[in-house]
């Protein structure tokens, strides 16, 4: 471990790769700011200029505007009530409330110190399990690997909020997307209608920038823009009060933070409503939540970002992505030729050790730069999105074409930023099917892998006490909510009656 | 929900549904098993195909009959956590009606119709004019027709941001970008 963590300070500690983390941490707190940009549509857009650099580099640089945007992105819960991110969702519930009380600062200075704490907690946390997950998860064959990937991908659809139904039919239809073109192990061009750059599929970094960027910018003109809350500099001044009012707030938020973005495909958006359900039961001060309580800030914020280092777990040991912006990271390893997975300790300790030590550098960075500097990047949100969306939209052409130089690759964007958009005006989810899209072919390849094995029997699957397990916690996280939610729903309507029949 | 939104809704589950048996039938026409019995190349499509079209008809039925859906654990959570939250009307963003440079919906609507339109034409004309040249165009397009932005800044910004693309991926990343028939930019 001393070892591995030396070796990780030194790849960090280059000037390169100082300059880029600091690049990409400053650049992820300006797009997580910015509405209709958030830390996947950031990764997206801007992964092709990272090309030019080692994939040590590039990868530091992709992580910082990750884990920068999840600062950024509260800076407009707390002045506009509009979540840059959906993991800043339930900040806004108090945050919006404090900047209305002229203490938007306040806001902004707690949940920068939430996340850092947050953000070094989880960091030793991953650091401390990903190694010992990856060397159990070199032993898995490919029954337990489909397991797996079966698990992530009910997490994502259960973990997501809104309708199981929808979300298992979105997660679906990424998995048949990625099923276009040859798959490894056959010869047959499946739905490529002779369109010889479909022959590779759809092309992955492409489809991400049309959902996310494109999509988020159509959806943004129609929504319209609203006016921010002016933070101040004086108004940055915390009171030790506080601080010590919301440091249990922030030690619990990172626990239910990282345990939650643990799980492959479970995003920071749960972990941020639960680290504020939780605050409202067990804090002192509980009854001005949605008022303006800074304990409902600190613990989300705290929740998203560890959740948010979380998410590396299961995306470097596992080869399985925790949410949508790991989820094009594991897209940008395998651009760089590299194959993400439980080999990636052993054939990559630099890169991986590097990478990791960097969240450390990048974390004392956005620091430095949210604690004194929230009201400067408070600024960027009165620049009209009428001038910013024609930026994004060229940033978002550009960067599809410099991808493979191709021309078809702009048409892809073009065609899944309208299809983004129309999910998004839908209420479909975009999370399940990203990740059916980046699971597909490794999904396919463990089905191909397990059916062989077994000689076309998929009893296997069951016949692995390992594989078992998963899928039956699998099946309970389907099966259990809705059958809890129906006796819930009894028991009160059996409440309600037995009130509404009782003599006055 | 609206009706507008429901039967947009009932269109896209119709589309899916439609989407999902041509993947059956092309699944079985790649082979769902080769001889040996083993998984082969239309399998997994024909699988998703199944699974998206019962989905899909599920959907359907809930939106026609708006029955409940059945609830994820996200849902739980996010019930059990917001639904006693003080009432604070404005504490979420919803969709204003007037934004703040008083654009109304129908407006707004519009300026959607014109940027699509406006992309896939510039797009179109890539061969044409070069990738550089079309972006320009769009972008000008964009802020002073949809935004209604002032000639002169708009002119200004954007050659600043094609001069900075084209310094960053031209220059930098030596990116071969299609040039125009004249071959100029």
């Amino acid at each position: 471990m001393l070892d591995n963590l030396i070796l990780g300070f030194q790849t960090a500690l280059t000037w390169e790769n100082l300059l880029w983390c600091f690049v990409g941490v400053l650049a992820g707190t300006i797009i997580g700011l910015l509405p209709g940009l958030g830390s996947t549509t950031g990764v997206a857009v801007l992964l092709p200029l990272t090309f030019a650099l080692e994939p040590v580099t590039a990868l530091i640089m992709l992580a910082g505007i990750y884990y920068g945007a999840q600062y950024g992105g509260t800076i407009t819960s707390v002045l506009i009530s509009t979540p840059g991110e959906a993991a800043s969702v339930v900040t806004t519930l108090d945050g919006y409330q404090m900047a209305r009380r002229g203490r938007a600062g306040a806001a902004l200075a707690i949940s920068a110190i939430g996340s850092f704490i947050a953000a070094i907690l989880s960091l030793v946390l991953l650091m401390t399990l990903a190694p010992p997950l990856a060397q159990l998860a070199v032993g898995f064959g490919p029954a337990e690997n489909l397991a797996i990937m079966i698990l992530g991908l009910v997490i994502v659809v259960t973990f997501q909020g809104g309708a199981l139904i929808r979300g298992a039919l979105m997660a679906v239809l990424g998995l048949l997307i990625s099923t276009v073109g040859v798959a490894s192990g056959f010869s047959t061009a499946r739905f490529t209608f002779g369109e010889v750059n479909l022959l590779g599929g759809i092309p992955f970094v492409e489809v991400m920038i049309g959902l996310f960027a494109l999509g988020e910018v159509l959806r943004q003109i129609r929504i319209g823009a609203a006016a921010p809350i002016k933070a101040r500099f004086r108004d940055m001044v915390i009171s030790r009060k506080e601080i010590m009012q919301s440091a249990p707030a922030i030690l619990r938020g990172s626990g239910v933070g990282f345990a939650l973005g643990i799980l492959p495909g479970a995003g920071s958006t749960l972990a941020s409503f639960m680290a504020y359900g939780i605050e409202r039961r067990v804090s002192k001060n509980r009854a001005d939540f949605g008022r303006g309580a800074i304990e409902g800030v600190a613990a989300p914020e705290s929740a998203n970002n560890a959740a948010a280092n979380a998410n590396f777990v299961p995306t470097l040991s596992l080869g399985i992505p925790g949410g949508a912006t790991t989820a094009v990271l594991l897209g940008a390893f395998t651009i760089y030729g590299l194959q993400p997975g439980p080999l990636l300790f052993e054939t990559q300790p630099e890169l991986v050790w590097g990478l990791l030590v960097s969240f450390f550098i990048g974390n004392v960075l956005l620091l430095v730069l949210n604690l004194p500097l929230a009201p400067v990047f408070a600024q960027m949100l009165r620049i009209p999105y009428g001038y910013l969306y024609p930026i994004i939209l060229l940033t978002s052409i550009i960067g599809a074409y410099s991808v493979s130089n191709n021309m078809f690759s702009v048409w892809i964007v073009v065609v899944f930023g309208i299809i983004g958009w129309i999910m998004k005006e839908l209420d479909l989810p975009v999370a399940p099917l990203v990740l059916g899209l980046v699971l597909g072919p490794l999904f396919e390849k463990s089905l191909v892998q397990t059916s062989a094995l077994s000689e076309g029997n998929f009893g296997v699957m069951v016949q692995s006490p390992a594989a078992l397990g998963v899928l039956l916690f699998a099946a309970a996280l389907i099966v259990v909510p809705p059958v809890i939610g129906n006796i819930r729903k009894r028991r009160a309507r059996a409440v309600s009656d037995r009130e509404s029949n009782s003599p006055m | 929900m609206t009706t507008t939104l429901q039967r947009y809704n009932v269109i896209a589950d119709a589309v899916l549904a439609l989407l999902g048996a041509s993947a059956v039938y092309g699944g079985v026409m790649y082979g769902l098993f080769d001889e040996a019995g083993l998984v082969a190349a239309g399998f997994l499509p024909a699988v998703c195909g199944a699974a998206i079209v019962v989905l899909s008809v599920v959907d359907l039925v809930h939106q026609l009959t708006r029955r409940p859906e059945m609830e994820t654990i996200a849902d739980e959570v996010f019930e059990a956590i917001i639904h006693d939250v003080p009432d604070t009307t404005d504490r979420l963003q919803t969709t204003p009606e007037l934004d703040i440079f008083g654009r109304d919906q129908k407006t707004r609507n519009r300026q959607l119709v014109l940027v699509i339109l406006a992309l896939v034409i510039s797009i179109a004309l890539v061969p044409l004019l070069g990738l550089l040249l079309s972006l320009a165009l769009l972008m000008v397009f964009v802020s002073v027709v949809v935004e209604k932005r002032g000639i002169i800044s708009t002119l200004v910004i954007t050659a600043v941001t094609i001069a900075v693309f084209y310094f960053i991926f031209a220059v930098f990343l030596s990116v071969p970008l299609p040039r125009s028939f004249l071959g100029v930019i």
